[in-house]
């Protein structure tokens, strides 16, 4: 479970810039739960609600 | 309590948390429980048990308004007093009914909150049986368990409460095990019970803060910040172990300061969609509310008489939802709020101000989120104190010079460039997700040829993983429509396609869907072998042989002639650079119009010549869009055109760099893919910053649609009639001229009402105000 991205990976300013950088195989599910988090589960709920947000009013 | 349903909030969360007591009784005798303990007295009127007929009704009325909702899964805790002490055939009488009723319409997360004393191995069968994960309650070892959780009549609880422990750690019932629940108590050595917690080996550990008010605040002899000094030695040990075990309030603090949901009522803004079911049937607010006075969290409304929408209806209970605007001024003025979300309702309420208080746990907790922060081990989210403000969107994109481009409603190459790292780095993250869910299956070979490629031919993978429609699969793998199965398979067809546009040479299977091997981004090979489910893809030089039962068929690299079977992506020369006409793969279809088939060769040309007519007006009519347009459009999907000859357009937030349109004459054309456009790029800021108040909840009225609008569609159709006024406002004539003042006219009303919510964020004003400026500077009289 310990973080295994480079210091450099992990020095660097952002969660974003340690996924992009750091190798695949390095990156933990830890360090990307909040972002799946973001991504899967909040969308769900925007989504529910905000489906026709996208249709076109042309 | 006196409120009266009905009067609140117009659009409210559907409930997707239940807490279903099932016994109102306890074994144990803890003097810190807010059941009997604290305030509320209301459990010496309620049956002990729950009755049959009770439970069926709870389960009816979960089942209705899972339904009516559409929820896709559904969350209940059995809960107590003890819920144990209903027995084996007491809680098989439960769980038999909740699941008859509920899981037809939903999935059912089913756990249990638990003391433990009473579990058992038939217990535990039981719940293996029914799918039930059980927390159980322990407070460390067994000198701080001791303090608080003693029977009636003095006796520890301690070594029957390990006992249970022991059992869920069994092989067989690991799978029923969820965690452990620990009271602080600060005289309490904070690393010893983390210790202690952790020799139980837990899934999670959550602590809880004492409910306290402040008219009943919590003993603090160590000072006003007790509990945050409590929390941090723990907090410093759990990183320096490697963080061995989740903790939900660290994970969540961390998760909200990287702009995720906390997940708790305990912290965050996000609203909460959680009641509780009493023994009699009444439908109540958040236990915790137990704690501020007698009653407080009573509603009035039972499940025999009143559905679950009523409970959402409930003013009492809207203003339970958390979010800013439940919140006092202090905590909405307050650099934290985005993670704190003001604690605990309960923990607000003073005699005095009611509710409208800072938690009296606000020390404890502004300290401990600031010092985490500070030290988080998640790199840069220290340098954001809340993302509810600061000078940087979520993952450190410089949030003031990307809303300042992009709110003119156009947007430069370097802002795309930057919306599309961010959304390949999500597509990693989903799909280290993804390897670990895999992990230990046959697709583990896929993942390890992607890790390698990852580290062999980076910019190979990094194109793979840009293609639009990854992320809907992921997403689909990872939190799956009910009734469908997670297409975990596809991980082959995506590390097939890294591997042919690495070049590489090697040998993996991929999944046959439809009699078809898709590589996602490239086309897709048929396969003619009816039935089969896999083919075993021998890769070489940019080429593949394809084997399936006796089919054989080998697809050359790009340039040589291929085989009849195969079905490229096809792509559209746009002076100087190309987009994709995808019409084939197995994820476009995530639109709210139905996608095409494939397009055969007279309406591909028609499409190609549709689409350079359409590029050419937006080159003539808005220049300001092409550096955005080429930085970020990767894909077009055909849809399927109206019967009724109505224009379609669509985008998705799961498709970054994708959109649907039907085809159209030139200019109506070129006005759908600007729109759209306008869409892609907005759900990439909302990916990457926080521009309004999640828990805002009342809908907008606008201009362009007769129903009200939830704030984020607001935004976004804000956002698309900016560049479509922009768009009319550079074309000829008297209709333009009127069309351009119409689309102006609505993006200002529209803005106006957005910046009137009080619901936007630091950079939701922001983009706004730079919307509003961009209309402000065109001429009133345009051509």
């Amino acid at each position: 479970m310990a973080h295994a991205a480079p210091v450099e990976a992990q020095q660097a300013s952002t969660d974003l810039t340690v996924l992009l950088r750091t190798p695949l195989r390095q990156l933990s599910t830890e360090q990307v739960r909040p972002l799946v988090r973001r991504i899967v589960e909040d969308r769900d709920r925007v989504e529910a609600v905000d489906v026709a947000a996208f249709q076109s009013a042309i | 309590m006196s409120t009266t349903p009905g009067e609140s909030d117009p659009w409210p969360l559907p409930l997707d948390q239940y807490v279903l007591k099932v016994h109102s009784r306890c074994d144990l005798a803890c003097d810190h429980c807010y059941v009997y303990e604290h305030a509320d007295q209301s459990w010496r009127a309620r049956p002990r048990e729950i009755a049959p007929e009770t439970v069926a009704a709870a389960a009816v009325r979960i089942a209705e308004h899972a339904r009516e909702h559409g929820l896709r899964r559904v969350h209940l805790v059995l809960h107590g007093g003890e819920p144990l002490l209903l027995g084996v055939t007491g809680l098989a009488m439960v769980l038999t009914r909740l699941r008859a009723a509920i899981e037809p319409v939903a999935e059912l997360d089913l756990r249990m909150q638990s003391n433990g004393v009473l579990l058992t191995a038939q217990l535990c069968d039981l719940f293996v049986e029914h799918g039930v994960r059980v927390g159980i309650s322990l407070d460390g070892d067994a000198s701080a368990n001791d303090r608080h959780r003693r029977f009636a009549n003095g006796a520890s609880s301690h070594a029957q409460v390990r006992q249970a422990l022991a059992l869920l750690r069994r092989p067989e019932y690991r799978r029923c095990y969820a965690g452990i629940l620990c009271t602080i108590d600060v005289r309490n050595d904070p690393v010893g019970v983390y210790r202690a917690l952790l020799a139980e080996a837990p899934p999670r550990i959550d602590f809880l803060l004492p409910h306290a008010t402040w008219a009943d605040p919590p003993p603090r002899p160590d000072g006003v910040t007790s509990y945050a000094d409590w929390l941090l030695p723990i907090y410093r040990q759990w990183v320096r172990d490697g963080r061995p075990v989740d903790i939900r309030l660290f994970d969540s603090l961390l998760a909200t300061a990287a702009g995720g949901r906390s997940g708790t009522e305990a912290v965050g803004l996000d609203p909460s969609g959680l009641a509780v079911i009493e023994t009699d049937g009444a439908w109540e607010l958040a236990d915790s509310m137990k704690t501020a006075f007698d009653g407080a969290a009573g509603t009035g409304l039972d499940v025999f008489d009143h559905s679950a929408n009523v409970v959402t209806a409930h003013p009492e209970f809207a203003r339970s939802r958390r979010g800013l605007a439940v919140l006092c001024q202090t905590c909405r003025d307050c650099s934290v709020v985005g993670q704190c979300g003001g604690g605990l309702r309960a923990h607000r309420y003073s005699a005095a101000g009611g509710f409208d208080n800072p938690s009296v746990y606000c020390a404890d907790l502004k300290k401990l989120i600031v010092t985490m922060n500070r030290e988080s081990p998640e790199t840069g989210v220290a340098a954001h104190p809340t993302d509810l403000a600061g000078d940087r969107l979520l993952d450190g994109l410089p949030a003031g010079d990307l809303l300042d481009d992009l709110g003119t409603g156009h947007g430069s190459e370097a802002s795309l460039r930057r919306l599309a790292a961010a959304q390949l780095a999500y597509v990693r993250g989903l799909l280290v997700q993804i390897a670990d869910r895999v992990s230990g299956t046959p697709l583990a070979a896929a993942w390890e040829l992607i890790v390698r490629l990852d580290e062999e031919a980076t910019d190979a993978v990094s194109a793979t993983f840009a293609h639009p429609y990854l992320r809907r699969w992921a997403r689909h793998c990872l939190a799956p429509v009910t009734g469908e199965a997670p297409d975990w398979a596809y991980l082959g067809a995506l590390a097939a396609a890294a591997a042919v546009r690495a070049g590489v040479d090697t040998d993996i299977e991929v999944p046959v869907r439809s009699g078809l091997v898709h590589l996602p981004g490239l086309g897709a090979q048929a396969i003619d072998e009816p039935g089969e489910r896999s083919a075993r893809l021998s890769i070489a030089g940019g080429g593949f042989t394809a084997r399936a039962g006796k089919s054989l068929v080998t697809v050359p690299p790009a340039g040589a002639t291929p085989p009849a079977g195969w079905a490229p992506v096809r792509q559209v020369e746009l002076d100087g650079w190309t987009v994709l006409i995808d019409d084939i793969d197995p994820y476009r279809d995530c639109y709210q119009w139905p996608v095409t088939g494939r397009l055969d060769p007279a309406q591909l040309t028609s499409w190609r010549r549709s689409l350079a007519a359409a590029w050419a007006r937006i080159e003539r009519t808005v220049p300001g869009q092409i550096a955005g347009l080429r930085a970020g459009l990767r894909t077009v999907t055909p849809l399927r055109v109206d019967p009724s000859g109505r224009l379609r357009s669509a985008a998705s937030r799961d498709a970054f760099g994708a959109l649907g349109t039907v085809p159209a004459a030139p200019d109506p054309l070129a006005e759908l893919l600007v729109h759209e456009f306008q869409h892609v790029k907005l759900g990439a800021v909302l990916d990457v910053g926080q521009l309004y108040d999640p828990a805002y909840r009342k809908r907008l009225t606008v201009p362009w649609r007769d129903d009200p609008r939830p704030l984020e569609g607001a935004l976004q159709g804000t956002y698309a009639h900016l560049a479509i006024a922009d768009i009319w406002g550079a074309r000829p004539g008297a209709l333009a001229r009127q069309r351009h003042r119409r689309y102006r006219g609505w993006t200002v009303r529209a803005i106006d009402e957005l910046a009137g919510t009080g619901a936007l964020t630091e950079h939701g004003h922001r983009f706004v105000r730079r919307m509003r400026q961009t209309v402000d500077s065109w001429s009133d009289d345009p051509r």
